[in-house]
């Protein structure tokens, strides 16, 4: 059992649902409790830019998600694991919360990253993400501060010119590597997601032998629900 | 970095405001004026597709630099090690810690707190030479457990 996890993991690529399960209900009743705070707030009253401040094209929204290996299975869903950290509207609100978080490459553990428009939840089943895909690309260690940075900013800037495509873009901490990836809404788009690849080698100014692969969600839940068969079939 | 587009004074026309967004016909021609550029680099600009709002890497990195930009936003949740300072590296099993009677001596205080299994996250007021929130180090707190424990 734990070969077939260990592979699976390997094919998690910037997405999470495999693998944040995995979460003890004690994290998970801890993390409860964080989540509640900001996700009432944001309920509550619309984010709005400040005076003065810059406007962005779209209102996002960072998550930070986190599983504690080793530890086994429970039937926590991926939802409730994930915390909403806070909603921004404008260059100087998002700052406001980047300049007080880590940089994910001084996350501990196997953690996400994850900033979404608003609205669009950083799950393969929400509706602006089901029928998407994403562009993954896997860094050596060292690179994920920088390279989050430059992803993100570029998204927040409207880079990508590819109109309502982008939905958003993750990195996850991994054991000896890291993975960011940027989510769009229509995978069988080439015209889009040509253009959303070739944004990312400009704007990220990767290594010349960065491999980038283009993985559907449709795919990522496939493998998934593979995965528990395997499960299921072997008694767990 | 000069942060001029950022500190506090926006010059009014670098930036629509909302309800001041270009609502442009597909393949109309850009009207010079609205679009702009700055010498930092594009700001904003409209795509044929509809009105966007465009800004470049190093406009968004002086924008860091604002006052505007600077303060944690009031409802930043906790979280150890993301937002705030990983105190779980430091094998804290229970973060409460007794205040004890200013008068009472350190050795008083450490028998009073015998209970309780942590590594001190505030200085105790009777830590004497200490004031609450000042730095502090944890070669001090080991030889603190050191007389609870003798």
């Amino acid at each position: 059992m734990n070969n077939k996890f260990d592979a699976l993991k390997d094919d998690d690529s910037g997405d999470h649902d495999q693998n944040e399960e995995n979460n003890t209900q004690k994290d998970s009743e801890k993390e409860k409790n964080d989540r509640e705070k900001p996700q009432s707030t944001t309920k509550r009253k619309a984010v709005v830019p400040g005076p003065a401040e810059h406007p962005l094209q779209y209102n996002y929204t960072f998550w930070y998600s986190r599983r504690t290996p080793g530890r086994p299975t429970s039937s926590q869903s991926y939802e409730q694991n994930i915390k909403q950290i806070g909603t921004f509207a404008s260059v100087e609100q998002f700052w406001r919360f980047y300049s007080h978080m880590v940089r994910p490459g001084d996350l501990t553990g196997h953690s996400d990253f994850h900033l979404f428009k608003e609205g669009i939840k950083p799950m393969w089943e929400d509706d602006a993400n089901k029928n998407g895909g994403k562009w993954i690309i896997r860094l050596r260690k060292g690179l994920a501060s920088r390279c989050w940075e430059n992803l993100i900013l570029a998204m927040l800037g409207e880079q990508f010119m590819v109109g309502e495509e982008i939905c958003g873009a993750v990195v996850s901490v991994r054991f000896q590597e890291d993975i960011i990836s940027i989510w769009n809404k229509t995978a069988s788009d080439q015209a889009t997601t040509a253009r959303i690849r070739d944004t990312l080698r400009r704007v990220l100014n990767l290594p010349p032998n960065t491999i980038m692969e283009y993985k559907t969600h449709t795919d990522s839940i496939k493998a998934w629900e593979e995965f528990h068969g395997l499960v299921n079939s072997s008694g767990r | 970095m000069s942060g001029r587009c950022c500190q506090g004074q926006t010059p009014s026309r670098d930036i629509p405001g909302p309800g001041k967004r270009l609502a442009l016909p597909d393949g109309a021609p850009l009207p010079p004026g609205d679009y702009s550029t700055t010498p930092g680099g594009t700001v904003f600009g409209t795509t044929p597709g509809g009105t966007r709002i465009i800004y470049d890497r190093k406009f968004l990195m002086e924008c860091r630099n604002s006052p505007l930009a600077k303060t944690p936003p009031s409802d930043l949740p906790d979280i150890p090690g993301v937002t705030s300072p990983n105190v779980e590296e430091l094998k804290i099993e229970n973060n409460h810690v007794q205040n004890c009677d200013e008068k009472v001596s350190a050795g008083e205080c450490m028998q009073k707190t015998s209970e309780v299994r942590c590594w001190f996250l505030e200085i105790p007021k009777c830590t004497r030479g200490l004031e609450p929130g000042d730095p502090y180090k944890l070669w001090s707190i080991k030889v603190g457990l050191m007389l609870r424990d003798n």
